[in-house]
């Protein structure tokens, strides 16, 4: 196994957008900006620079396909003509920035880093910066499959023209793109004013940074909000809710052994399946009894109370499907009207519910692989489904390797090297997909075949 | 699909980079390529009815607009200079998926 070493690569960074929504503003941003490095710039729109550069190279899009009609295998001939003509003035710049036409498809650009063994020795693709014109996306995002692909590739994300924007529709924007592309860092920005190191230097297998963006981006996605453990007395008690942003919430109250995040924790999972039930119809004023099924709160405009009866003293957990907060529910003891209140309690990350087909999915495994196995799977997968996974990231434990192994893909196109040891750091493995109609129950349940 | 996925997750083979400087070589002196001459080798997987399941694609950029693609039924570990010779008797490989 060759060792870990410093990465003496040059990194390229690839900017797209749709055009207006600011490429060239940030463009010109980083090239007058005092940063010491000396940057190689290409750009698809001659004369756009307004900077004098030494290293301005126009390029002319040409895409070609190594394996014919395999968009997975098609890669700029035009970049490749440059980079490697670049190259050969190796000395002269530290940086490449490629700049790419609005409508261009990214996937070609950025596989034209990962396709040929030679350019992956001295080039690194170090991030994609997406800039989207905050005020004009929605004419894009809906029927625009580059600019969906342009969001869905990003590293980081530019929402840029925030002053033209009220600030909840910049919200509303923010969660859409987030839908799409959870991996990405989003920041708001006016005239493309960003700090350069958000931008470059991103450092293309730095997973942690995306984790970073969503601590739960990991976690699995669960058909409830909330869980909370009370340990209470026979009798009955009322569930008392205010009208919030749904008609109905479904909920399950079942008898735990204990109050223990353990009990709790064990309960999860067959949960999981209970909410995915045909569920009893609960309407206001009618009883709900602890029982391992699903039942389905039918909330209305008013404020609503149903009861509870629990026919013994003991411990239970009442799962929710959306945070109690958000109706302003309240437990009650009946007939007192004291508020029950959990002995634990767990918020859990949704199941994302929206229409783009572009989505993200990321799984986070403790433990090792099995490097046989897992190239089996990946080989199968990228070959099935690679057209449709836009981009792939991934720290791995392999089995018998001391160091972690990290990558990152674009469609079926792959760098990945050793990085540094686990050292003390409990061994695990985390894998971000971003993608086209991805499939979260059957890319997690192939990766946990993969464990050693 | 590159040769990248299928190969150890330990990392890559230097090997394999010796390889691909050696078939570019030879593919280079094959073709009489001159200089400027763009050449990548790459090592894909086809999953399609009749098509093996490694080949090795050569292709050379020399003009804009133009590149040639030569395909050799063998993983890139196993092509030879005799392989690679034998490119200047073949026209381009058109492999075409439905």
């Amino acid at each position: 196994m060759p060792t870990p070493s410093a990465e003496t690569r040059v990194p390229v960074t690839i900017l797209t957008g749709f055009l207006g929504a600011g490429k060239t503003t940030l463009l010109n941003r980083i090239l007058t900006e005092q940063h010491g490095k000396r940057i190689a710039v290409i750009e698809n729109e001659f004369g756009e620079i307004g900077v004098d550069q030494e290293l301005v190279i126009n390029a002319e899009e040409e895409v070609f396909e190594m394996n014919n009609g395999c968009i997975c295998c098609t890669v700029r001939g035009d970049l490749i003509r440059i980079l490697s003509n670049l190259m050969k003035r190796r000395d002269r710049f530290d940086y490449i920035l490629v700049e790419t036409t609005g409508l261009a498809d990214p996937g070609p650009v950025a596989q034209t880093f990962f396709v040929d063994d030679e350019m992956q020795a001295q080039v690194a693709l170090d991030g994609i910066v997406t800039l989207v014109d905050a005020k004009h996306i929605w004419e894009h995002i809906d029927d625009s499959q580059e600019a969906k692909e342009q969001v869905a590739f990003a590293d980081v994300i530019l929402l840029n023209k925030t002053d033209l924007v009220a600030s909840a529709d910049l919200d509303r924007l923010e969660a859409r793109l987030k839908a799409m592309n959870a991996a990405a860092q989003i920041y708001r920005t006016h005239n493309a004013r960003v700090d350069l190191d958000r931008v470059l230097h991103l450092g293309g297998f730095n997973l942690d940074r995306a984790l970073s963006v969503d601590p739960k981006f990991l976690e699995p996605e669960y058909p409830f909000e909330w869980s909370g453990v009370y340990t209470l007395a026979a009798g009955d008690y009322a569930l008392e809710l205010e009208p919030g942003s749904d008609p109905s919430m479904d909920v399950v109250l079942l008898p735990l052994p204990e109050a223990s995040s353990e009990a709790l924790e064990a309960s999860k999972m067959p949960t999981v399946l209970l909410f995915s039930e045909v569920p009893q119809i609960v309407h206001p004023g009618e009883t709900i009894l602890p029982a391992q099924r699903l039942m389905q709160l039918q909330l209305d405009e008013r404020a609503m109370r149903f009861l509870v009866h629990l026919p013994q003293a003991g411990t239970y957990a009442l799962f929710t499907e959306h945070k109690p907060e958000e109706f302003q529910a309240r437990f009650l003891h009946l007939p007192s009207g004291i508020m029950a209140q959990p002995m634990l309690q767990h918020d859990y990350k949704p199941d994302h519910q929206h229409d783009d087909q572009v989505s993200s999915v990321g799984i986070n495994l403790p433990g090792d692989l099995d490097e046989k196995r897992l190239n089996a799977w990946l080989r199968d997968l990228l070959s099935t489904k690679g057209t449709d996974i836009f981009r792939m990231k991934g720290v791995l434990s392999i089995k018998g390797k001391k160091h972690r192994f990290v990558f990152q893909g674009v469609h079926m196109l792959f760098d990945g090297r050793p990085d540094r040891p686990w050292g003390k750091e409990a061994r695990h493995n985390s894998l971000i997909f971003i993608g086209r109609h991805l499939d979260r129950a059957a890319l997690t349940a192939g990766f946990k075949e993969c464990l050693a | 699909m590159p040769k990248h996925i299928l190969s150890s997750f330990g990392g890559r083979s230097p090997h394999n980079a010796v390889q691909v400087a050696a078939i570019k070589a030879w593919a280079r002196a094959a073709l009489q390529l001159d200089e400027d001459a763009i050449c990548m080798v790459t090592e894909l997987q086809c999953t399609e009815a009749g098509c093996p399941p490694l080949e090795t694609v050569i292709a050379v950029l020399t003009t804009p607009g133009a590149p040639q693609q030569y395909k050799i039924s063998k993983a890139l570990g196993d092509v030879t200079a005799a392989d690679v010779r034998s490119l200047l008797t073949l026209t381009p490989h058109q492999h075409q998926h439905p």
